[in-house]
């Protein structure tokens, strides 16, 4: 891996503005992505931005989209509080409870098809393995920066729970 | 980045770059070498270690980022020199062969049973509607919940054996 800067994320909407002055910083959640990628040095951001300790990310909200906190420590109990439907989709996306090893805790419930999404963009990394490795950083990379360029205000898919956080301005933005 | 970790009880603090992994600090910096490198990339579970009680792949994480927290190996398992009852059943039910996935094995199943105690449903739950308790706990939860944990020797049945006996449902 490169060398990066980490700084921990005490204040949310401190956080979101970090991240949108500095181009070069990513935020980090649960890190099973973006770690993989850097490790390829296929994401080579400069600063991390840890967003683990964020106190709002623990809340739940009781909307129509049934956004949980990403970091709510026992989800079992909200699944069977919101419908037993919802809950079995969240339960069957991933492989297993294992934090870390399927992203699960780096993922927001709002979104629909979260670990499709990353399991393909998992794929076609490792796909590209098969020719040049040189070929493979820079297609990885391409693809990473396309990702960025493409899916959000930041594109970055260590932060899809951050991302949903965005449509509210900073500052009142609240789970 | 100075960091300080409570790793089996002991408070260690030390100095690590913000790219060391959790895994690299625990083995090159504690030489608690318990905890294996396998892939290195979140796929095969040989890394686990419990953050705050929970499981945790340690190659995933960052030492930096679990700064004040309590960590758990495979080192800080046995009690006065007895060995967990789920390290005992994976020798009763010869639950590895090389050894090498063993430690993340226990590891995780340790706090798999836990999650299952907590009534925490899986992929293979029936009906996660209806709360979750350890007699639920088939051989099919139990695969399910430790898929996670890649073993090439391929002891599956071994493990599952273990970790039902660590129960006791047999």
């Amino acid at each position: 891996m490169h060398p990066f800067r980490l700084s921990r994320a005490d204040d949310l909407a401190q956080a979101v503005a970090a991240h949108a002055m500095d181009g070069q910083a990513a935020f980090i959640a649960g890190g099973t992505d973006l770690l993989g990628l850097m490790k390829d040095r296929a994401a080579r951001p400069e600063r991390l931005l840890d967003i683990n300790w964020l106190p709002n990310l623990a809340r739940i909200a009781d909307s129509p989209g049934q956004r949980y906190g990403q970091f709510h420590e026992d989800r079992a109990p909200l699944h069977r509080a919101h419908s037993v439907q919802s809950a079995r989709c969240q339960c069957r996306a991933g492989p297993s409870w294992h934090v870390g090893g399927n992203g699960r805790r780096s993922l927001d419930a709002g979104q629909r098809v979260p670990n499709g999404t990353r399991q393909s963009d998992r794929l076609r990394v490792r796909s590209i393995e098969g020719h040049s490795r040189a070929a493979t950083y820079e297609t990885a990379r391409a693809s990473w920066i396309g990702a960025r360029a493409s899916s959000g205000p930041r594109g970055d898919r260590d932060s899809c729970a951050a991302r949903t956080l965005v449509p509210s301005a900073p500052g009142s933005a609240k789970l | 980045m100075e960091v300080t970790l409570t790793v089996n009880g002991l408070a260690r603090t030390l100095a690590v770059e913000p790219r060391m992994t959790l895994l690299d600090a625990l083995r090159e910096e504690l030489a608690l070498t318990g905890t294996k490198k396998g892939c290195d990339r979140g796929e095969c579970g040989a890394c686990t270690v419990h953050i705050e009680g929970r499981r945790m792949l340690s190659c995933m994480t960052l030492a930096a980022m679990q700064h004040g927290r309590q960590i758990k190996t495979i080192e800080g398992l046995e009690h006065d020199g007895a060995l967990h009852p789920l390290q005992a059943a994976f020798i009763e039910h010869d639950g590895f062969q090389c050894g090498f996935c063993t430690s993340g094995q226990i590891m995780s199943g340790v706090a798999m049973i836990d999650e299952a105690k907590a009534g925490w449903p899986s992929a293979a739950t029936a009906d996660v509607a209806k709360p979750f308790s350890l007699s639920d706990l088939s051989n099919a939860e139990i695969r399910e919940r430790m898929s996670g944990n890649l073993c090439r020797c391929a002891c599956y049945p071994n493990i599952v054996e273990a970790v039902a006996a660590a129960v006791g449902r047999r």
